[in-house]
């Protein structure tokens, strides 16, 4: 009886507990952040976004490796509409040929990318393989999985979807990177995003492509005073937006160098 | 506490009923860091299975008792009862689901959000969203359980008679299962696709859980005897099974030097129409759990078990209120989640789940001291009921 009644007492705090978690907890890392960008961006920017190493995955882009070493890397990014766009003047897929050079200067980086707003895997899917005969790329960064888990399609065909994508791309002569979710904490409030986040990393692991870990490392920049969508005030959001681009930038092109390394 | 456990039944299938409908809080609230330990992270079954099997052997025992006393048509009546109830239930949190959608739009100042991603089928097609919801066609994010739950008592009420003939119950059930997997047959969703969970699949779980729970008259119910061979086997089963989750998460280079089919069946291992493997890794587990935990474990009474068992004994208002109050959780780490957050998250969950059960429990008991009291009023005359 007496552990009940205190119970009860810490019913009847908790939602106290709560309602000031809520207002103190948020709050902190939106001054810190204005903060930062007030003293200037571009120094900011690189120490903000850094990607721990156990975030990348090292393994399985040998053609991509391959190609650095010669001298010419092609790469074709497609998905949603943010594949394309971003949503901002400089999107990722825009950045990662100068970080590459910055690494590897003499390397000829070709980037395309297809996006749509809204496109399911197979309609993803459908773009990346209109463009491989012209690319010819070495690599194909196959964004996707947000929209399947926003409108709770089936897992299993995404399942599908990923098996025969991968397939076939392969079978075109490049490399498979399939990059994950966005994170966002009103997705993760609103879609079961983790079940689709399982699948696709199940797929990757036994497919044996790559994976590039978006939802983790959004996750890890937004935990670490890194760029926070959801957080940034009005006035900063398409500051906030490029830096996340320039830090997706730098952990695709971290995960490169790692494979690299590796081989 | 311990005056409102009932300690005749089987409490080891209470305590993990319990310890699954916990897990269906944390695991419906993604962001939650107990999510991390959870059997799903090294079980190739997570705890929904664990709930609908032991739904089957709670509810094998309880009707089949029932239908032996009072007749099929009571029983299945009852049961119907029961799915008017979820059903109920379910819509009701379907309404709360739309509300949470809604709010937490508004207060991440996101309504874009919600057009760009079509995530607003309530807004976009209001009325038809209302039919597909009643129907359970249109099932949202995380309201998935209940509609299976609700179909698989369905589904028993017509089957209660099968309960005496407990052969026949699972050569049915195994090949409506069968027939399902091959044909992939499923109930439709208006989203395209299946249900999520698919229940003319899942009922084989439920149908083994009945089975081994109750006995008909004449008969012990359904057991496997303890043997090394069968051990050798679960074990055969379980441990590569729960490596290979494990190397998902942690060493997935390690899965891509499997040799050829390995890698792509593990990949197939789907949840909806419960590939074998989850089946098998769910019954395994329980007969290791049945031989390795006696049936009259002291510890099952100790301070450590008891909440769990009052859970898993109010299984119904609990699991309801679990899934209710991951609605709140979510809500509480889209604000924050940091660890004053997962605190109170987690801390509240448990305390409000363990409260509602002490709640049903102590209400369940004095209802029933209420009806063996005799009737203290005079007989109706003919006259009062004209």
């Amino acid at each position: 009886m007496r552990r009940f009644l205190l119970a009860l007492v810490l019913l009847a705090v908790g939602p106290a507990l709560l309602g000031a978690g809520s207002v103190w907890l948020p709050a902190g890392p939106a001054w810190l952040r204005a903060g930062t960008f007030l003293l200037g961006a571009g120094t900011a920017t690189a120490a903000t976004c850094d990607v721990p190493t156990d975030l990348v995955d090292s393994s399985a882009l040998p053609r991509s490796v391959a190609a650095i070493r010669q001298g010419e890397l092609r790469i074709l990014v497609g998905g949603s509409a943010t594949a394309e766009a971003g949503g901002s003047t400089q999107p990722y897929h825009a950045r990662i040929a100068a970080l590459l050079n910055e690494h590897f200067p003499a390397l000829r980086v070709v980037v395309e990318a297809r996006g749509q707003r809204g496109a399911t895997a197979p309609e993803s899917l459908a773009l990346i393989l209109r463009e491989l005969p012209a690319l010819r790329p070495h690599l194909v960064i196959w964004q996707t999985g947000t929209v399947e888990a926003v409108r709770s399609l089936e897992v299993d065909e995404l399942t599908h979807t990923l098996n025969d994508g991968i397939t076939r791309i392969r079978a075109a002569g490049a490399d498979v990177a399939l990059m994950d979710q966005q994170f966002s904490r009103f997705l993760r409030a609103n879609a079961d995003i983790d079940r689709y986040r399982d699948a696709m990393r199940m797929t990757a692991a036994a497919e044996g492509v790559s994976l590039l870990r978006r939802y983790d490392w959004m996750r890890h920049w937004v935990e670490s005073d890194g760029p926070d969508m959801e957080r940034a005030s009005r006035p900063d959001r398409s500051a906030t937006l490029a830096q996340l681009q320039d830090c997706l930038a730098r952990a695709i092109t971290a995960q490169l160098r790692a494979a690299v390394r590796s081989r | 506490m311990q005056h409102l456990i009932r300690s005749a039944r089987d409490l080891r299938a209470d305590l993990f009923r319990g310890i699954a409908l916990w897990f269906i809080f944390i695991n419906h609230v993604p962001g939650n860091w107990l999510g991390l330990f959870t059997i799903r992270n090294f079980m190739m079954a997570d705890a929904t299975e664990v709930f609908v099997f032991l739904a089957g052997y709670a509810g094998g025992i309880a009707y089949g008792l029932l239908m032996l006393r009072e007749g099929w048509f009571f029983a299945a009546a009852r049961v119907m009862g029961r799915v008017g109830t979820l059903y109920v239930a379910h819509i009701f949190l379907f309404v709360v689901f739309t509300a949470q959608v809604g709010f937490s739009a508004q207060a991440l100042d996101r309504a874009a959000y919600l057009d760009e991603l079509q995530m607003d089928a309530f807004g976009n097609a209001p009325y038809e969203a209302l039919v597909q919801a009643l129907l359970l066609v249109f099932q949202p994010a995380f309201l998935n359980i209940l509609p299976l739950y609700i179909v698989l008592l369905a589904m028993f009420a017509v089957a209660l008679p099968l309960l005496l003939r407990p052969g026949l119950l699972l050569a049915c059930s195994l090949l409506l299962y069968a027939a399902v997997r091959l044909w992939g047959i499923n109930l439709p969703s208006w989203t395209g696709g299946g249900w999520f969970f698919n229940p003319l699949a899942w009922q084989l779980l439920f149908a083994c859980g009945v089975a081994i729970g109750f006995a008909p008259p004449g008969r012990s119910a359904f057991r496997l005897p303890w043997s090394p061979w069968i051990l050798a086997a679960c074990l055969a089963l379980l441990i590569p099974c729960g490596a290979a989750v494990l190397a998902v998460w942690h060493a997935p280079e390690w899965l891509a030097t499997l040799p050829g089919p390995w890698a792509a069946m593990l990949d197939g291992v789907d949840k909806t129409s419960l590939h074998p493997l989850r089946l098998l890794s769910v019954l395994a587990a329980t007969y290791l759990l049945a031989h390795l935990v006696p049936r009259g474990a002291a510890w099952l009474n100790g301070a450590l078990a008891r909440p769990f068992v009052l859970m898993g004994q109010q299984g119904l208002p609990v699991f309801c209120a679990s899934i209710f109050l991951s609605f709140l959780g979510r809500l509480a780490l889209e604000r924050a989640d940091g660890w004053t957050m997962q605190l109170s998250v987690n801390g509240l969950g448990f305390l409000c789940l363990v409260g509602v059960a002490w709640v049903a429990a102590w209400y369940g008991q004095k209802l029933r001291a209420v009806k063996v009291v005799p009737n203290p009023l005079p007989p109706r005359t003919a006259a009062d009921t004209a």
